[in-house]
């Protein structure tokens, strides 16, 4: 037991699933100090029975407790199915974490993530390999889940839980189909699009909206948007960020030695900044990049809920895997300045969404220069306002989908424009 | 084994990027294929102030069973060898170590011999 809470720098596997199962239990705690233990259950009802599409936050759906509440087990099933496929916890399981934890709060919970998670289960039974070699594309691939509750709800034929199972079927296949496709498209954008299943579950999400709407289905844009939580959520995630950086300066022998190291990343995949650098920096890198996107949020006068917290955790648990403040910084930066000259307020939900989620195209500034960073940002912010059309919100990483597709029109042209070394 | 062949390659690649970058004159490599899996050897030189950089093959090649990750290997292996710049990341050889089952690494004062191998998929 006691190696579960002691940092072996050597094996740091152990103390970062504590650290992971903790973080866990904070969300559920902290849920439970809005709400009642009864509030909270029929909130979680609620956010189970609600669909799911962008923009949905669980916290007005269901309840500030129930969100965090389901934000909380949702990461603590991540943590239990990491633990049974024998996956040793790295940066990318930190990354993936944190991602769960935020994506519950606007879109994921507790039963629509199950069956892309058991389809990717069947495609390693299939392909007669453990599972574990598939855990994380099926744990990114749950940014599908609407899915299951969207066809829940289409139609009239069969009863309520019959549609709930052609919805689980359906989320099966996606699952079963994820894990070749992911390796493919990963291809496309050469590990600079951080949120690479994002951009593979944007394309599934394009192709099973295309088949809805030629079944006569519409996909009516969806605003749920919670406001008037900025003070506790901030005084939370203040908290929170400053809890890792004061954790990780200790076990870094109380000084910050290494921090500027994870700066010479690029944050490319494969980035693994904890097996790079080891964890008590990760700790203070992602308590410096998640407090400063708490920042912007604030800065800019935007509000903290369910989708803005879902994108501050993603840059928080991604300091593991790829973000610092040199990368993320110049995209995010490109978003800022686009709505100088376009038509967009940096206040607006989706803009806000936009200019945090940019930041997975953070390598793209690690590689080519802050320059380069910008023109990805200007881009991302006008690309990723026009992408949720195409999946009818179905893909919760709308986001990453829109990198993807910068990725593939940007790269190109960087590496035809800029100098190249003399051979 | 096909797709340990390629695997194999793209690990030949970004070796090659590497120490081209730690200021390598030439590369000796030889590529087996064995029964059970194929085995690399890989020979090259490297410019003397680059050595902390040429240290850290060690802690990403040889890599603990325990820590390996198969899930890395499944999702990022095409991954490897694909940095267009060929300015030999440490995040690479990292992948590197999580594709590989044994390596071996001798790094002496102007020179590192490798030998890795790789059980068939």
């Amino acid at each position: 037991m006691r190696r579960f809470f002691t940092y072996n720098a050597k094996h740091p596997s152990d103390f970062i699933q504590s650290t992971m199962f903790v973080f866990a239990l904070l969300l559920i705690g902290y849920g439970f100090l809005f709400d009642s233990p009864w509030q909270i259950a029929m909130g979680l009802y609620k956010i189970v029975t609600t669909q799911a599409v962008l923009i949905t936050d669980s916290m007005l759906i269901g309840g500030v407790g129930a969100a965090f509440v389901n934000a909380g087990l949702v990461t603590l099933i991540s943590v239990l199915l990491l633990r049974l496929a024998k996956v040793p916890f790295s940066g990318i399981s930190v990354a993936c974490l944190f991602l769960m934890a935020g994506f519950s709060l606007f879109g994921k919970d507790i039963s629509n993530i199950f069956p892309i998670i058991i389809g990717g289960y069947l495609y390693s039974f299939y392909k007669q390999e453990p599972f574990s070699r598939y855990i994380y594309i099926s744990l990114f691939g749950t940014a599908l889940a609407p899915v299951v509750t969207e066809i829940a709800s289409i139609g009239q034929n069969g009863t309520p839980l019959f549609r709930y199972l052609v919805g689980c079927l359906i989320g099966l296949l996606i699952g079963f189909v994820l894990p070749p496709l992911a390796a493919y498209t990963l291809r496309v954008h050469q590990g600079y699009n951080l949120y690479n299943v994002g951009f593979t579950a944007g394309l599934i999400g394009m192709v099973l909206a295309s088949l809805f709407k030629s079944f006569g289905h519409e996909f009516d844009s969806r605003m749920v948007w919670s406001t008037g939580y900025n003070l506790p959520f901030s005084i939370f995630l203040f908290l929170l960020f400053g809890v890792m950086i004061f954790t990780g300066f200790y076990l870094n022998g109380k000084c910050f030695t290494g921090f500027s190291r994870i700066h010479r990343h690029t944050g490319r995949s494969v980035a693994d900044f904890i097996l790079l650098n080891g964890y008590p920096v990760v700790l203070i890198n992602m308590g410096v990049v998640g407090s400063f996107a708490t920042a912007y949020v604030l800065l800019v006068g935007g509000d903290l809920n369910g989708p803005t917290i879902g994108g501050i955790l993603t840059i928080c648990g991604f300091g593991a895997f790829g973000k610092h403040m040199r990368n993320i910084v110049p995209v995010m930066a490109g978003v800022v300045i686009s709505s100088y000259f376009m038509v967009w307020q940096l206040d607006s939900p989706s803009v806000l969404l936009a200019a945090l989620f940019s930041t997975g195209l953070a390598p793209i500034s690690g590689q080519y220069g802050w320059k380069w960073g910008i023109v990805a940002g200007i881009l991302h912010a006008s690309v990723v306002l026009n992408t949720n059309i195409l999946h009818g919100g179905l893909n919760l990483y709308n986001n990453g989908f829109a990198a993807g597709l910068v990725c593939m029109v940007l790269l190109p042209l960087i590496e035809a424009f800029r100098k190249e070394d003399a051979d | 084994m096909n797709a340990t062949i390629k695997k194999m390659t793209r690990i030949m690649d970004e070796l090659t990027y590497f120490f081209f970058s730690v200021g390598s004159q030439g590369i000796q490599i030889e590529l087996r294929r064995l029964e059970d899996g194929c085995e690399l050897h890989f020979s090259s030189g490297y410019s003397p102030e680059e050595r902390i950089r040429v240290n850290d093959l060690e802690r990403f090649l040889q890599v603990e069973e325990s820590q390996r990750d198969q899930s890395l290997e499944e999702f990022f292996w095409q991954l490897a060898g694909s940095n267009r710049n060929g300015d030999g990341q440490d995040s690479e050889l990292h992948l590197i170590g999580q594709m590989i089952d044994r390596a071996s690494v001798q790094i002496n004062d102007e020179r590192v011999d490798l030998v890795l191998f790789k059980h068939r998929d």
